[in-house]
């Protein structure tokens, strides 16, 4: 007999639906699995037989056809497990016809017949919401990761008995549906972020707090240099508390992200606070980018809609920091593979840090025995491309202690994110009509005429341009970061003061290049 | 006459084949020439004559010479400009034959510095500092104005800075390679290098096409002092390859003035180290001036006095006229120390005059100049210091430090 069940396949953080039917026909003994199955999802044999024993369910001896449909896209994962075993149990009428309508399940089993974690509940439940999907039956320990979907029942099983019982007699063995309201973990989470750094505790480094502002309000991507321990990872990591807090979009954008990367631990079913992904710098291009033979999500990904923070940026290797330059301009990763190509979100602040040379004094004489040539090869790590997109480069010195003793209170990370959140509703109200959202995404040909330059400002505009021989690509960048520091301070014109500081933040390619 | 000429020329062949020889351009060759009578009897000696004066090394090298084409530098058609000129010609640097261990031949483009202009050697740190890259600019601009020959190694920092702000100051300069002179080293002074050939002259111990090798630069910086008639230390270590300079210019007898530093910074312990042990000090380009002067004709007047003294036996240190110099009374003089760069420059703001006077030639961030001004924003200083480096009044040094421009 034949049965169908609907289930689902991840795609990038997209889900697509899959049907997975089971035939039973007599004839010898005989199991064959059809559908561009990969080599887990055709282990699932072996777990759904031995599970189906060990709950006291016998599958039968018969000829069983499996086919996952559309059978032309590569199926990976575990996720198949369940559906297959309850579509087997379909076929040989130990289910009642029709208890799986209007539902999707997923699930890895184990051979005791326990149902363990996938990845990707999210996407798979948002996919079936978006269907008309009534109910999702998935793992328990990812049931509350699906519930932040809303329109959708999510239920949660542990095991293949338990789940055998609930679909043979609902009213006599029922599960509970989990709910989760994803706004108000989302409120919540808010009030609870007292254990978070935050900046006041950051003494002096005017000069880095200040462009990590700048940067949170226009998403400018930032390169702090400063000798070793003066606190440029101190800075980075608080950059995110200065964000804007989440929205619920950008929260399920986020979890869905861990979701389909496995990170998402089982207590937790909405990301609600901005992450600091910071990869070490012997990190392979995959894992910055994403893929693998099964791609799974990149670093960038992870810091997606967060802070990216980069330490020791020569350190890495030079292919991997130059492949940042797509997800830089377009905010995705597209993971191409022979049939089929995937899509991560990569939308993230790009933070980060290096010593100005290899012992990491320059230009401090004193201390710094750099000699020339080995500075050049130092700087030159960084490709041109990547240092064309730091919008912002700012250098730090060791802090005097009798600064860090300094009782004057510092200013903190609230008050610096309402100053950075007023900056974004200018933004806001400006690119209404348009695709950008903030000042560092807007185009050369455009920042102009955001800028409301007067005529004094245009002049102004020109020496610096002259004497600074600027390249046109860092004119229009100063002009972005100037639209930003006019923005934190409400104006709604681009004055000299505020290109003044911009041209203080600019990456001076005196000394990067011509050293 | 015919065949005194030819064979002059001969002999100059057979020199300039001699120093192509590393190792035999100085004492070595000099001592071959006073046991063979002449330089082309050197590559007709038989190998036992020659083992008894030379190392075996050397021994092989000459033999292998001998057998060997060698084209001269001096022949027709020569694309560089090369010439080679021998301790024997008219328009060798007389300096150069007051000094021991003087090279027998010097290959070179360009000229030589003029025997009757007065020169200075400046040298110096490789990897100085803004406040060394100052003075050697400053000196070296001054100098060049002033007409002096400027002599220096080419090398990066103190070196090229000099040179190249002699040269853009309308004066001339000369370059002492540790390479061929063919060969510019390093290439980051390209630019300077080239202008050598056109004012001035660069000049090498070595062979064309010879690199740049360390045991090249020890000789290469006695001609260095050989040509000067007094040597500037700018900025050096307390182990600099500077001191061996100033050792050399002290045996051949030259003035040595040495740059102040702070006692804080080690790009100048090599300097007051120097100092201490009674170096003449540096106190201005124009205070340098009367004394490079005086020395000069000091010199002259000495020259009248013994004209033909004989390359090799000239004696060493000849501190006639170094020390005695009546330094109190030059002091007093017109000239003033650094004159004129203490004042602010004019329509400043008070504001940018408070800023301004935080820079150094030390460099400092932004967050350096905001600690040591209370009261000011961090904006505001970032504004003023945007305003003084579009008007030049400062520099910055890296991605974020300033150094004020004098």
């Amino acid at each position: 007999m034949f049965s169908k069940i609907i289930s689902g396949s991840l795609l990038g953080v997209d889900a697509i639906l899959i049907s997975v039917e089971v035939d039973v026909s007599n004839g010898l003994p005989y199991f064959s699995m059809v559908g561009c199955p990969g080599s887990e999802v055709r282990e699932s044999k072996e777990r759904v037989f031995a599970a189906l024993k060990n709950t006291g369910l016998s599958a039968p001896s018969a000829r069983i056809t499996v086919n996952l449909s559309p059978a032309d896209i590569h199926k990976e994962g575990t996720s198949y497990d369940l559906p297959i075993a309850i579509a087997l149990l379909l076929s040989c009428e130990m289910l009642p016809k029709g208890c799986t309508d209007n539902c999707l399940i997923a699930g890895e089993l184990g051979l005791n017949g326990e149902i363990k974690p996938i990845r990707g509940v999210l996407s798979l439940a948002k996919k079936a919401a978006d269907e008309g999907t009534g109910k999702i039956i998935i793992p328990a320990e990812n049931a509350r990761e699906g519930a932040v979907i809303p329109g959708i029942d999510v239920i949660g099983v542990s095991s293949l008995k338990e789940l055998f019982n609930y679909l043979k007699d609902p009213a006599e063995y029922p599960l509970t549906i989990t709910k989760v309201d994803a706004a108000s973990l989302l409120s919540e989470s808010e009030c609870s972020e007292d254990s978070m750094p935050d900046f006041n505790e950051v003494h002096g480094q005017a000069a880095a707090k200040r462009a990590s502002m700048i940067s949170a309000a226009g998403f400018h991507s930032m390169l702090m240099t400063g000798p070793p321990g003066v606190g440029k990872s101190l800075i980075a990591k608080r950059i995110p508390t200065i964000l804007p807090p989440l929205s619920l979009e950008e929260a399920l954008e986020i979890t869905a992200v861990y979701s389909v990367a496995g990170k998402l631990s089982s207590d937790k079913s909405l990301i609600t606070s901005r992450g600091f992904e910071a990869p070490h710098h012997s990190l392979t291009l995959p894992a910055l980018i994403g893929g693998g033979t099964n791609p799974r999500p990149g670093a960038v990904s992870m810091a997606h809609r967060s802070v990216l923070f980069l330490d020791e940026l020569t350190e890495f290797d030079r292919k991997s920091i130059d492949s940042l330059r797509q997800p830089l301009e377009d905010h995705i990763v597209n993971i191409s593979r022979a049939n089929y190509s995937v899509t991560y979100p990569a939308d993230f602040l790009l933070i980060c840090a290096m010593n100005p040379c290899p012992c990491g004094y320059y230009p401090d004489r004193n201390r710094c025995n750099c000699t020339e040539p080995v500075l050049r090869k130092y700087l030159s790590k960084i490709s041109g491309p990547i240092l064309d997109r730091i919008d912002l480069c700012v250098e730090m010195t060791q802090v005097k202690l009798d600064e860090m003793g300094s009782t004057t209170e510092n200013e903190s990370s609230e008050s610096m994110r309402n100053k950075v959140m007023k900056a974004r509703e200018m933004q806001k109200k400006r690119y209404a009509e348009t695709a950008y959202r903030f000042n560092s995404e807007v185009s050369g040909t455009d920042i102009e005429g955001y800028c409301n330059l007067g005529d004094k400002e245009v002049k102004f505009l020109k020496s610096i341009y002259e004497k600074f021989s600027l390249s046109l690509r860092s004119y229009h960048r100063i002009l972005r970061v100037s639209r930003t520091i006019a923005d934190l301070s409400g104006s709604e014109n681009v004055l000299k003061e505020h290109i003044l500081e911009a041209v203080n933040f600019r990456p001076n390619f005196e000394y990067w290049r011509n050293l | 006459m015919n065949t005194d000429l030819e064979t002059i020329k001969n002999e100059k062949y057979f020199i300039e084949k001699l120093c192509s020889i590393k190792g035999l351009n100085g004492q070595l060759g000099h001592t071959l020439y006073s046991c063979f009578g002449s330089f082309s009897g050197i590559f007709k000696a038989s190998e036992k004559e020659l083992s008894s004066l030379l190392p075996p090394a050397l021994v092989r090298a000459v033999k292998e010479a001998e057998n060997k084409d060698f084209i001269s530098a001096n022949e027709d058609g020569n694309p560089l400009r090369m010439r080679f000129t021998c301790i024997y010609d008219e328009d060798f640097p007389k300096r150069l034959k007051r000094i021991s261990d003087c090279p027998l031949g010097l290959w070179h483009i360009g000229d030589f510095p003029g025997d009757n202009i007065p020169s200075v050697a400046i040298i110096g740190a490789r990897e100085c500092s803004p406040y060394g890259e100052f003075v050697a600019k400053s000196l070296g601009s001054f100098l060049g104005e002033a007409g002096v020959s400027v002599v220096s190694g080419l090398a990066r920092g103190v070196d090229g800075i000099s040179q190249a702000a002699a040269l853009s100051a309308g004066g001339t300069s000369y370059g002492v390679l540790g390479s061929g002179a063919d060969v510019c080293y390093p290439s980051s002074n390209r630019v300077t290098y080239n202008k050598l050939k056109e004012s001035g002259g660069i000049i090498s111990l070595y062979a064309p096409g010879e690199a740049a090798m360390s045991q090249n630069f020890p000789p290469r910086n006695r001609i260095v002092s050989g040509l000067a008639d007094a040597v500037v230390v700018v900025e050096a270590k307390q182990k600099s390859g500077t001191l061996i300079t100033v050792d050399m210019a002290l045996e051949q007898g030259r003035e040595v003035f040495v740059v102040p530093g702070r006692i804080t910074d080690r790009t100048s312990d090599g300097c007051n180290a120097l100092l201490s042990q009674g170096a003449s000090v540096f106190l201005s380009p124009e205070i340098f001036l009367c004394e490079l002067n005086e020395i000069f004709n000091l010199k002259k007047e000495a020259e009248k006095e013994c004209p033909k003294e004989p390359a090799e036996a000239h004696p060493i240190g000849n501190h006639k006229y170094s020390s005695k110099l009546q330094r109190s009374e030059k002091l007093n003089s017109t000239k003033k120390a650094f004159s004129g760069r203490h004042e602010f420059p004019e329509g400043l703001s008070d504001d940018e005059i408070a800023v301004l006077s935080t820079t150094s030639l030390t460099p400092k961030t932004t967050d350096e100049i905001l600690a040591s001004l209370p009261g000011f924003e961090y904006a505001t200083v970032a504004m003023i210091l945007m305003q003084l480096l579009i008007a030049g009044h400062v520099d910055q040094v890296s991605q974020g430090s300033f150094v004020r421009v004098y």
